[in-house]
């Protein structure tokens, strides 16, 4: 079962256990991150959607991260991405807030949810963003 | 990970990042409850708003 939260624009859905919109990845991007999961003992799937409506754009996202516990301390985050992103893609797949989705992770959104995923915010996303890539 | 879902006109790399961030945020509770709860989850999102409007980000990016 979803639980959906929100403020203002922004819309957010969560689910345990669940796993959809998979994906083949083409490559992965890998990182390291500081964490208190020492605790453990088994893993979780967790799927996350969020919607940011604002400025007559509607941004849409859905992950689904699987944590698997190791002995090995620290946590490894891998997400595989699909590669260059482009328009006319079919969408296959809904996650709980049930917008029609194209399955799989750019390499730009990738670089995106690592950097969520670990903290590390950049100043700037890199490469033209959604809306100079429509002037292009 | 090896599963995500984007559209193909309205997705971003901030949008991402959010989900990223909410993911990260609401993880250890999903791991010590195996579930989440609708106070657990607003928390995250309105931490996340607070977070944007620190960087000046704003919801419109």
């Amino acid at each position: 079962m979803s639980v959906v939260g929100g403020v203002g624009s922004r819309v957010a859905a969560a689910v345990v256990g669940e796993h959809v919109c998979s994906y083949e990845p083409e490559d992965w991007l890998r990182a390291q991150a500081s964490a208190s999961l020492d605790t453990a003992e088994s893993g979780v799937t967790i799927t996350i959607e969020t919607r940011v409506s604002a400025g007559g754009h509607m941004p849409w996202a859905l992950l689904v991260g699987r944590f698997e516990p190791s002995t090995s301390g620290g946590v490894e985050i891998a997400v595989g991405h699909t590669g260059d992103w482009s328009v006319g893609e079919e969408r296959l797949c809904q996650g709980p807030l049930r917008r029609p989705l194209v399955p799989g992770l750019p390499l730009e959104f990738a670089r995106g949810a690592l950097a969520g995923l670990t903290g590390r915010r950049r100043a700037s996303a890199p490469g033209p963003d959604r809306r100079e890539r429509r002037r292009l | 990970m090896s599963a995500a879902g984007y559209d193909d006109v309205d997705s971003s790399f901030y949008a991402f990042e959010q989900a990223g961030y909410l993911l990260r945020r609401l993880l250890p509770k999903a791991l010590s409850e195996n579930a989440l709860t609708k106070a657990e989850v607003q928390s995250a999102v309105e931490e996340c708003a607070a977070r944007d409007v620190e960087s000046g980000r704003g919801a419109d990016s």
